[in-house]
């Protein structure tokens, strides 16, 4: 990682398609989170094809065929979008970390359709969490390419030391991926309401709290730290403690509707916020530590004139 | 002349011996198992179901349809399904006849059947809607077949015997069928009167059980004579 080189600016063009693909995985995130939620996921029992057409009759009227086809055909839409890049980059881009991080996302995107489609005609509940996982690392895959694709990534804003982050920056990464793929056995456990009483549920409490914890040391570091790494890091603490206030919501509501029966659109949407900010702090954070190990950088006036 | 005289009686001869020997069983003989399955105390009251989620199913049901889980009038309990669950011997063939079980009006009709290991299960979507068939057995292989278009019938078959294998459409939440399987005839679902008929049980003694999705099982000794009836009532109550 210490002998990242960062390389000149990407043409405008890549980094735009870089940007398009992360908000759009987004989006398939959230889509991918309402499926789980509403127990969406076999009401299209066929792949690829849905009911054997390409959109089933009257797809959009039923909540739950719409839920899982609006769900692949996003999903279609991201699979486009980021083959289109990586294509881009290693066609274009010098930096051979880039080119494979293109390639990557490709790779990364074709498995994870394939997975949600065998997924559905294996009716495998454990691939269906395998592909819950996959789709996070995949939005952080798309995340770095953003990070080493973004003009803050070549335009060394900040010469001080980020060694100080880069070890609990490591930590946090992997402690947010753990905490996703039990997330993610959580939300696939059948009985929303018993989910709080299995032992994956406390420890996925103590993940969180470790990760509160270590939270606010990296906050206190990340406050020393000028340049991309101390911002990205800086709002990555921002959205774990948004992330522990919407677990702590989840559960409540979870409880709450053990107890009186349906909570109907919260829900559906409170624990898929919960999914979605989750992959948001996996993206922050894998931009933060990609930032932290980032080596400064010559400036050149060429660059700069990139820049501006 | 003589010649198929002699081979109708080789035949008579090898069935009776096959028969007797306890091999390939025809139910059309023995006695029968008849009773009645009662409710104790007030019955829980049926909820609507909400169809807002298809369009065409809220469309189907204009003055609205209630929940068909727990079907109890006079305190019979309908939609029970009883089985000789203990002493049955022997081998039997399945039906040649089809089991069959329509989605009308988003609803599965009937919501309780019985099946023997087997037998071909014909099910047709009669619905202006799509829906899908997704059976849940844990003998079996589950199976999850879409059937889009109004008019369209699928044929399926169970490989085990398993009481009671759910079928569900996960299009419609509240829709949903059991099936009992059996590797055996000796099956009855509780009419709307509570009233059920187990025919052509040869002669012994058994363990019957009734089944009922909401309220658990009952099961009963029964002692059946060739040629005779024996009744077996069940009661079921609030589960506390």
């Amino acid at each position: 990682m210490s002998e990242l080189s960062t390389g000149n600016l990407p043409d405008r063009k890549i980094r735009v398609l870089a940007v398009a693909a992360l908000l759009m995985a987004f989006v398939l995130v959230v889509a991918g989170g309402l499926v789980t939620s509403r127990d969406a996921g076999l009401a299209v029992p066929d792949w690829p094809l849905s009911y054997g057409g390409i959109n089933p009759p009257r797809w959009y009227e039923i909540d739950k065929v719409r839920t899982e086809h609006g769900h692949r055909l996003i999903a279609a839409s991201v699979a486009v979008v980021t083959c289109l890049l990586g294509l881009a980059l290693y066609r274009n881009d010098t930096r051979k970390y880039a080119r494979t991080l293109g390639l990557a996302a490709i790779a990364a995107v074709l498995a994870q359709a394939l997975m949600g489609g065998l997924r559905v005609i294996w009716l495998s509940l454990d691939l269906a969490m395998v592909h819950g996982w996959f789709g996070q690392a995949f939005f952080g895959i798309l995340a770095a390419i953003v990070t080493v694709t973004s003009p803050s990534w070549v335009n060394d804003e900040a010469l001080e030391d980020h060694t100080p982050l880069q070890r609990p920056g490591i930590i946090m990464l992997s402690l947010i991926g753990l905490q996703l793929a039990i997330g993610v056995s959580l939300r696939h456990m059948p009985g929303s309401a018993g989910v709080l009483g299995h032992p994956l549920f406390y420890l996925h409490l103590l993940i969180g709290l470790s990760i509160l914890f270590a939270s606010l040391r990296l906050a206190r570091q990340a406050s020393r730290t000028g340049g991309p790494a101390g911002r990205t890091t800086r709002r990555l603490c921002g959205v774990l403690w948004l992330q522990v206030g919407l677990g702590i919501a989840t559960a409540t509501l979870l409880q709450l509707s053990g107890q009186e029966g349906s909570a109907g659109l919260a829900l559906s949407w409170l624990p898929t916020l919960h999914v979605a900010v989750g992959a948001g702090a996996l993206g922050l954070a894998v931009a933060g530590l990609l930032y932290a190990y980032r080596p400064p950088l010559q400036r050149d006036e060429q660059l700069a004139a990139d820049l501006n | 002349m003589m010649n198929l005289l002699l081979r109708g009686i080789a035949v008579t001869a090898v069935t009776t011996a096959m028969l007797l020997a306890g091999g390939v069983h025809i139910a059309d003989a023995g006695g029968s198992i008849t009773g009645t399955v009662s409710f104790e105390g007030d019955a829980p009251s049926r909820r609507p179901i909400r169809m807002s989620a298809d369009p065409a199913c809220d469309a189907a049901n204009p003055d609205g349809r209630l929940g068909d889980a727990i079907l109890i009038a006079d305190g019979k309990v309908q939609n029970v399904f009883v089985y000789l669950k203990e002493g049955v011997t022997g081998t039997f063939e399945k039906p040649t006849e089809m089991l069959k079980i329509d989605q009308k009006g988003c609803m599965y009709s009937p919501r309780i059947v019985g099946t023997m290991v087997g037998q071909t299960i014909e099910i047709t979507n009669s619905d202006s809607t799509l829906h899908n068939v997704h059976s849940m057995p844990k003998e079996s292989k589950q199976f999850n077949q879409a059937m889009p278009i109004k008019g369209m019938k699928i044929k399926k078959r169970f490989t085990a015997a398993e009481i009671m294998v759910r079928v569900k459409c996960d299009v419609h939440p509240w829709m949903a069928a059991w099936v009992g399987v059996l590797d055996h005839p000796f099956f009855a679902v509780s009419a709307a009167d509570g009233s059920f008929t187990i025919e052509n049980v040869p002669a012994g003694t058994y363990t019957v059980e009734a089944w009922h999705e909401k309220f658990g099982t009952r099961t009963a000794s029964v002692t059946v004579s060739e040629g005779g009836s024996v009744g077996s009532d069940f009661s079921f109550a609030r589960a506390n």
